[in-house]
């Protein structure tokens, strides 16, 4: 479908959700949903909250619709409330953690990515691959989220600069600084000194 | 001169968001910078090798469950608060009909009036409590204060 399409289609959805049609949230759910989930696992980094959040962040989206600016773009609002519903999420089960588990008793948590493997290439291609996802995981939080952003939501930067609240000067700077990480963490870790050899 | 400013613009043109004049810039800097070339190179290959991450799926089922989930909670969102609004309407009648029927019928020993009436306006109370609770919840509900 054509992005203008899309554009006028959400429009639709949102104004019969204002008026209170339950069923114009359906569209928009499936138009959004896997964005949502993923945002979602970016944040809480477990496949089931994630979808447990996605879920409720759109029953948010339904009840508190009626404070939507209609004129403004529907999905940097949805990213706020994904996001906060995270954050929420993660408070409380941080909160819980302090009470019932000793720190450091759980299992980690698996990696948030699947890594697309060719069957012709080298080892050292693989690593590559597995050292990269590991260098996002260890990243600064506020790097991960802007890299995640750009990189696997297809955000952007306008869309990025307006669900965080920021200039888009600052996007920039932060995309950057989180490519000089990664950068940093293949080098030392792939034991490269030459960025050529990345 | 200072390479900084160009780092914002390797960043822009990297990801399609570097618009013409200052991608000339760019390339022109990048002529005669062998540091500014190589922090490109290092760039674009994180990016074309982040390209080969997928975040992780969940099973298909997932997906053809996912507006039931929804949809479900929503329905019994509603169902929920017309439970509770009937409960009340009854809790109400049966206080009115046990003060009336019951509480002042001499027949009945007055500690048995007295704790029955005090047993069912104590359910009441707790009823509304959580109609209370639910609405407070609702309204400390930090989305619903997003205006875009």
């Amino acid at each position: 479908m054509p992005e203008s399409q899309i554009g006028s289609d959400e429009k639709s959805w949102v104004e019969e959700l204002k008026k209170g049609n339950k069923e114009a949230l359906a569209p928009l759910v499936e138009f959004y949903k896997k964005r949502a989930y993923s945002i979602a696992l970016g944040f809480v980094h477990n496949q089931e909250d994630a979808l447990e959040m996605s879920q409720l962040a759109f029953i948010k989206v339904y009840r508190s619709i009626r404070h939507f600016d209609s004129q403004r773009a529907f999905f940097p609002w949805f990213y706020q409330i994904l996001r906060n519903t995270c954050f929420n999420f993660l408070q409380k089960k941080k909160n819980l953690k302090e009470e019932v588990l000793e720190e450091g008793s759980g299992p980690a948590d698996p990696s948030i990515f699947t890594i697309t493997q060719n069957p012709e290439e080298d080892f050292q291609a693989a690593e590559r691959k597995k050292l990269l996802a590991q260098a996002i995981e260890q990243l600064k939080p506020k790097e991960k989220e802007i890299l995640l952003m750009q990189h696997f939501h297809q955000m952007s930067y306008s869309e990025i600069a307006e669900s965080l609240g920021i200039p888009i000067g600052t996007v920039m700077s932060r995309l950057y600084q989180a490519r000089c990480s990664l950068r940093t963490y293949l080098e030392k870790h792939y034991r490269i000194g030459s960025a050529h050899e990345l | 001169m200072s390479c900084d400013p160009f780092h914002l613009s390797i960043t822009a043109y990297l990801d399609g968001e570097i618009g013409k004049e200052e991608e000339n810039k760019l390339m022109a800097h990048l002529a005669q910078c062998p540091s500014c070339r190589e922090e490109l190179s290092a760039h674009r290959q994180i990016k074309e090798l982040s390209a080969y991450l997928r975040l992780r799926q969940p099973e298909d089922q997932a997906w053809t469950d996912y507006w039931a989930g929804i949809y479900n909670r929503l329905e019994r969102r509603l169902a929920w608060i017309l439970v509770t609004a009937g409960a009340a309407l009854l809790g109400v009648s049966l206080i009115f009909f046990l003060v009336e029927e019951f509480f002042l019928q001499q027949s009945f020993p007055w500690p048995l009036r007295l704790g029955a009436v005090l047993a069912v306006t104590g359910l009441f109370l707790l009823l509304l409590s959580v109609l209370r609770e639910h609405s407070a919840l609702r309204k400390s509900d930090r989305y619903e204060g997003i205006i875009r």
